[in-house]
């Protein structure tokens, strides 16, 4: 967990807003299918 | 048997970076992490505890990253941080009486909702136009890092995208918004560690492994 927070937010600061907003698009799209199947499994 | 060992670690390696790199910026690391260590064979509460105890060593890390950088806002996090660390220890302990279960359907349209304005507002989070707080705003926002802080400890799914979002409403940029909630996430990470290892759901040779990855 370390090394690769250590390299993620690194590569936010690097890249910047405009890295982080498809990420988190992404890692919400992704989170809500997960739930959506959790709920109806 | 060694093979087999070997082929555990490498998994372990991979996966663990991945959910750590990711979780670093918006959170969302435990959809990798868990199933990951759900693979070894752990029961699932030691899986749980585990994956906590590892995680805030990655949040940790992200923390300094991004305090460092000077991305955190260290006047409002002072204030925020206790909160949410309070807030996440209660929610661990509620958790223990109450189903959370029952929070799931909410989740997902609050989801759907912070996906579906954050997807809207394309020009959103650009650049911060925060310019401090009022204190009403810091009233609301203390009470935001309770809560999130709460249910990180009690449920947890999306708190990551949450957070962020809430430092978005506030003003930030999506940096400044991700930085300020790896520092709330830390805080509930740290309760919510140090009470699953209190009720010996940390299995330690893991979590050191996954921890340090």
């Amino acid at each position: 967990m370390i090394v690769g927070a250590w390299c993620g937010a690194h590569m936010a600061l690097s890249k910047g807003a405009g890295y982080v907003r498809p990420l988190f698009i992404i890692m919400t799209t992704i989170l809500i299918g997960k739930q959506l199947m959790d709920l109806f499994r | 048997m060694e093979l087999l060992d070997l082929q555990t670690l490498g998994f372990l390696l991979f996966f663990g970076f991945m959910a750590s790199f990711i979780d670093s910026v918006v959170g969302g690391g435990g959809l990798i992490s868990i199933p990951a260590l759900m693979w070894t064979g752990l029961p699932p509460i030691t899986v749980l505890g585990t994956n906590k105890a590892a995680q805030v060593m990655g949040a940790f890390t992200s923390f300094v990253t991004f305090v460092r950088s000077g991305k955190v806002d260290a006047w409002l996090i002072r204030r925020l941080f206790p909160l949410s660390l309070i807030g996440s220890g209660i929610g661990v302990l509620t958790v223990r009486q109450i189903p959370s279960e029952m929070l799931r359907p909410l989740v997902v349209v609050m989801l759907i909702l912070v996906l579906v304005y954050s997807i809207l507002k394309k020009d959103w989070g650009k650049e911060s136009t925060y310019q401090g707080m009022s204190k009403r705003l810091l009233l609301l926002s203390g009470t935001v890092a309770f809560a999130f802080g709460f249910y990180d400890g009690f449920f947890g799914p999306g708190t990551g995208s949450f957070l962020l979002f809430a430092f978005l409403m506030v003003g930030f940029d999506f940096l400044g918004a991700a930085a300020n909630a790896r520092a709330l996430n830390f805080a509930s990470n740290i309760s919510a560690s140090i009470l699953f290892t209190y009720f010996g759901a940390v299995n330690f040779r893991m979590q050191s492994l996954w921890g340090w990855l």
